[in-house]
């Protein structure tokens, strides 16, 4: 959604708040402006008319009411839109064109719009009036027609608008293109930004070759800097690892050859083909060790995981197929509950943590104890769990389990390496996923909580629920079904 | 059967080892130190197979096996590598390799490897597959030893086909885990061998050696006589 996308952006709502406050701006002016060249032009007219009724008053003191409308006759034809009236004291008509007598001396205004429409140019006109009475009676008035003035007024405002117009929008649309840019520059560091979270650091914001670099440049170039230092420091510590495991395995390996060279010569000597064997064994049992390590620290710091749509159902099921025999043999018993529950992840990865989760459940249980495989979706998540009704593991613990070696039996008799929960806890996170130790009353139950589902293709999982044997009794397995 | 193999290998010791270990099992083997020298010696296609290990002075194995594939030469090519990490797996495979083996490895799970890869073209196919008596019906998914059926449960199924169609290969159990249940990492439990033990329980007679016998120190193989 651009549009909605572009009103959420800061610059754009700096852009048209803009625009807005230049349309009131440009509008309070023209109101000023307006009644400020009304008072002028009035001013104006008046002083005009004044010194016209001043002149005409002398040439009626010179040669009396004879003059007087002979004057104000030649006055009148100039088409310099004054007007004048001279009438007799009962109100005859004696020279001028000035459509209407005013009713009384002094100041006063004929409003144009309300006169009839006439022949005489002076009506139909607004028209600032003086008028006086003369010495014999008369009364002469001198009005000025304000036309010629109000176009000019109007002409003003008019000019105001579109300035303002042209203002208002040229800057909205200046300020669209520049943020437009700006919201598409930053769209590129906060996909970089993306990118880089999912684990490819080799992901860069875009930065302009400009002459002069702008602020979004140098945070483009800020973050880029980052990204290639943050790259850098796993690439060495990748680099380690690597070097690490070549220099230890490398020695271990002839050890390991050297050993076997020795019982091929020797095979005739079944003592000695015992110890070798049980000195391998011990070999093999430190590698293990070390390729977890290897392989949780891979896990955290590989650059991407291919993510792709996986039923972790399916994942599961394949699991659960592979361990129940040998948990069968091991007087132990693994139920399945499994409902489709499509993620986007490695299924590589997440067969591990599943395969990581049963070890872990059939290693530290007692004998007899069933183990409760899920999957499943609830409120828009995801999620697998695998629970047993074993002794589980105190409250206290819960957090410490997941830490890399440790085991809540401190003298650490059982075989593994004590890595297995951790790099489930490395799967999950690079899933986004969350890593649950809760009580299963009793017992143990770790759930994986992922964040969002995918709609999974119909598959031969999803056709059928897949109970293997009956689902234990367990009020809080089964209220977590029914979500 | 004796295979002609090609080892390039910088360290002397890892190299001599597989040499020896190589020409006691009848192989014929010549060897190389460095990158160049391996793709030199590999380019002329004469070769039955070729053990590559990664990091190599001149040329790494990578690209020594890119090369090779893009002059036209298809030998099959197995990396030895002390970098067991999945990346550097699927970086190998999809860079024209065929195999993986992680140091330190035992003999049998090279000589297993080697085998497996030097006669890949020669499996046995077909509906109906049989060995002593055994009978595996592909395409029905019935398995009859001696005319009496045995129910195998799926994986058991695709685990006894698998040997029966690779008779007389060594599989490891690290082969088996990738092959059968599609496992890349090493599980801490017994699943290859308790799977084994179930699946013999329903195919082997009591008076008669296994079908799938356990090869010491290896892994297991079908006997075909």
């Amino acid at each position: 959604m651009p549009l909605r996308r572009g009103l959420a952006s800061t610059g754009i709502r700096l852009a048209l708040m803009q625009a807005v406050i230049l349309i009131g701006a440009f509008q309070a002016a023209g109101w000023l402006v307006g009644i400020a060249t009304r008072q002028v032009m009035h001013r104006d007219a008046e002083a005009h008319v004044a010194a016209e009724a001043a002149a005409l008053s002398d040439e009626y003191g010179a040669g009396g009411r004879t003059r007087l409308a002979a004057s104000i006759t030649l006055r009148s034809r100039r088409t310099d839109g004054v007007y004048y009236r001279l009438s007799r004291a009962d109100g005859a008509h004696l020279a001028g064109e000035l459509p209407q007598a005013p009713s009384a001396t002094g100041w006063s205004f004929i409003d144009g719009d309300s006169a009839p429409p006439s022949a005489n140019p002076a009506s139909n006109q607004d028209i600032v009036v003086y008028a006086r009475h003369l010495t014999n009676g008369d009364t002469l008035a001198v009005g000025e027609a304000m036309g010629a003035r109000e176009q000019l007024r109007s002409q003003l405002l008019h000019s105001l608008f579109w300035c303002g117009l042209i203002a208002a929008v040229g800057g909205l649309g200046a300020s669209l293109f520049v943020y437009g840019g700006v919201v598409r520059r930053v769209d590129g560091v906060v996909e970089a930004a993306r990118e880089a979270s999912l684990g490819r650091l080799d992901a860069r914001a875009p930065v302009r070759h400009a002459f002069v670099p702008d602020d979004i440049d140098a945070l483009a170039q800020a973050f880029n800097h980052m990204l290639a230092q943050i790259n850098g420091l796993l690439q060495s510590i990748r680099q380690v690892s690597a070097d690490i495991a070549h220099d230890l395995r490398t020695p271990l390996t002839r050890v390991r050859q050297k050993l076997d060279l020795l019982q091929r010569a020797r095979a005739s000597d079944p003592q000695l083909t015992e110890s070798i064997g049980s000195i391998n064994a011990d070999i093999d049992e430190t590698l293990r060790a070390f390729d977890a390590m290897l392989r949780l620290a891979e896990i955290e710091s590989s650059r991407a995981i291919a993510l792709q749509p996986v039923d972790l159902a399916a994942v599961a099921l394949r699991v659960a197929d592979a361990y129940r025999p040998d948990a069968e043999e091991s007087g132990r018993q693994i139920d399945a509950c499994l409902r489709p529950a499509g993620v986007m992840g490695d299924a590589e990865l997440l067969t591990h943590a599943v395969a990581n989760l049963l070890d872990n459940a059939l290693k530290h249980t007692p004998e007899g104890t069933r183990i409760f495989l899920e999957t499943g979706q609830g409120d828009g998540h995801p999620w697998l769990s695998v629970s047993d009704d074993g002794p589980g593991v105190p409250e206290l613990h819960r957090a410490a389990v997941l830490e890399r070696f440790f085991r809540l039996e401190r003298s650490r008799t059982t075989a593994g390496s004590g890595l297995g929960l951790a790099i489930v806890a490395a799967i999950a996170s690079r899933h986004r996923a969350r890593l649950e130790l809760l009580d299963a009353g009793p017992g143990l139950r770790v759930r994986l909580m992922f964040q969002s589902p995918i709609a999974t293709a119909p598959s031969r999982i999803e056709r059928r629920h897949w109970f293997t044997r009956s689902p234990r009794p367990n009020p809080l397995v089964s209220t977590e079904i029914s979500l | 059967m004796q295979m002609r193999i090609l080892v390039i290998e910088d360290d002397q010791q890892s190299r001599d080892y597989i040499l020896a270990a190589l020409a006691c099992d009848g192989h014929d083997t010549q060897e190389a130190h460095d990158g160049e020298t391996g793709l030199r010696m590999a380019c002329d296609g004469s070769y039955d197979v070729l053990v590559v290990d990664r990091m190599l002075p001149r040329l790494d194995g990578l690209s020594l096996v890119r090369e090779l594939r893009k002059s036209g030469v298809q030998t099959p090519a197995l990396f030895l590598t002390a970098l067991g990490s999945a990346e550097d797996r699927v970086a190998g495979l999809t860079g024209g390799g065929d195999d993986y083996l992680v140091k330190p490895f035992c003999f049998e799970e090279l000589t297993a490897r080697l085998n497996l890869l030097g006669r890949r073209a020669a499996a046995p196919r077909g509906g109906v597959l049989v060995c002593r008596g055994l009978i595996v019906d592909r395409l029905r998914r019935r398995t009859t030893r001696d005319g009496t059926p045995i129910d195998l449960k799926p994986l058991e199924f695709k685990l006894l086909e698998h040997f029966m169609l690779n008779p007389d290969r060594v599989f490891t159990r690290m082969m088996l885990l990738e092959q059968i249940w599609g496992f890349k990492f090493d599980p801490q439990t017994n699943i290859v061998e308790t799977h084994m033990s179930r699946l013999r329980a329903k195919i082997d007679l009591p008076d008669q050696p296994p079908i799938i016998a356990t090869v010491r120190g290896a892994g297991y193989c079908l006997r075909a006589a």
